[in-house]
């Protein structure tokens, strides 16, 4: 075998050139999906019209339609009492309603839960202070690309959804969200 | 030393008691007639459907178990709603059967799925842009491996072909000689 260089046959740089060559890309490609999370999905839904629904309330059972949320900016979360961090997420959202009052129009949305659960939950987290409807079948959590809870989207007064979060939904957050609205 | 015990035990217990709540069903179960409804934002998101309504029965079950294989279930990590028992696929299932059984096409009801979703709720990706690579870069590793070992199996090949000869010459003594005199002496021995 012809040397091609000081300790190193021309078969051997072949075969470690050949390595490299097929390495480096992949290691560009990992290191590229370092600071990336696959859990974070942006929402296709931003700048476009929100899903229409029509659900009905826990309170009554009268049917809530996503047209008399419009004229004005709207919180709509999806949640669930099994969900870990929606207590957290709770007491944010009860002070947003309260602090901006006829201005912004709240709603919850339970996903993948009961009546009694939904009631005795809310009993035990300072009540219904904003609507909550029941999306018996998923299909409004579909409809709007629910991957868990809790996520909230932010509409504008025309029933365009302008931000979604995924997650408990921080306070700041919320309000940076919303006063750009108003 | 009972500790690892217990650890190892609280583990499995919260595996299985996990593993139940992620497929019992936490929601309520809609009717059936709830349950084929499209929902109210299907026409306005999906349009009207580009075929006739499909009939309750094996047609039905075929299409709709072809189109849950190729998405996404959301909550699993690379399951298809098909093959998901969680509630959320279960639902998804649900409504894919439910637009098929409206007339919708296939087509469309990937494309209502990625408007709400995005793309990462299609299992197969689109070949184009960045996701090219996921398509080229096995075939490309599959085929370079190929010429590899083939070009090492002939080298090698080669080298055994090129190698000289380089036994005893008759009547020269060997290394192994001792040894081969021993071994035919215990033959001879029985």
């Amino acid at each position: 075998m012809s040397a091609a260089g000081p300790g190193l046959s021309k078969q051997q740089l072949l075969v470690i050139g050949g390595g490299l060559l097929l390495v480096l890309p992949m290691l560009v490609v990992l290191g590229m999906g370092f600071g990336f999370d696959p859990h974070k999905i942006d929402s296709p839904l931003v700048g476009l019209p929100a899903p229409v629904f029509e659900l009905p309330a826990l309170s009554d059972q009268q049917p809530v339609k996503l047209a008399s949320l419009q004229g004005k900016p709207a919180v709509i979360n999806f949640w669930a009492t099994w969900c870990a961090s929606c207590p957290m997420e709770h007491p944010g959202l009860v002070q947003a309603s309260r602090y901006y009052g006829e201005q912004v129009q709240f709603v919850g949305i339970a996903y993948e839960d009961k009546r009694p659960a939904l009631k005795a939950w809310l009993n035990r987290n300072g009540g219904d202070v904003y609507p909550t409807l029941v999306d018996v079948g998923g299909k409004t959590a579909i409809a709007y690309g629910v991957y868990g809870v809790p996520e909230t989207y932010i509409l504008d007064e025309a029933g365009t959804v302008t931000y979604k979060h995924v997650g408990p939904i921080p306070p700041q957050v919320l309000k940076a969200e919303l006063d750009r609205l108003l | 030393m009972r500790r690892p015990l217990q650890i190892v035990l609280s583990l499995a217990l919260a595996v299985v008691l996990g593993a139940q709540s992620w497929t019992e069903d936490r929601g309520e179960q809609a009717t059936a007639e709830r349950l084929m409804e499209l929902g109210v934002d299907v026409a306005a998101t999906a349009g009207p459907p580009a075929g006739a309504p499909i009939p309750d029965g094996p047609a039905l079950d075929a299409i709709t178990e072809r189109v849950s294989s190729g998405m996404r279930c959301p909550v699993c990590q690379s399951l298809s709603v098909a093959d998901s028992p969680a509630e959320s696929a279960r639902n998804m299932k649900t409504q894919i059967r439910a637009m098929l059984a409206a007339g919708y096409d296939p087509v469309q009801v990937r494309d209502y799925f990625v408007q709400a979703y995005g793309e990462f709720v299609i299992l197969m990706p689109k070949a184009e842009g960045a996701n090219l690579l996921a398509f080229i870069l096995p075939v490309l590793g599959f085929l370079v491996g190929l010429v590899a070992v083939v070009w090492t199996i002939r080298r090698s090949v080669q080298d055994v072909a090129d190698e000289p000869f380089e036994g005893p010459a008759d009547g020269e003594a060997h290394e192994l000689d001792p040894y081969l005199a021993r071994i035919r002496q215990e033959l001879k021995d029985g």
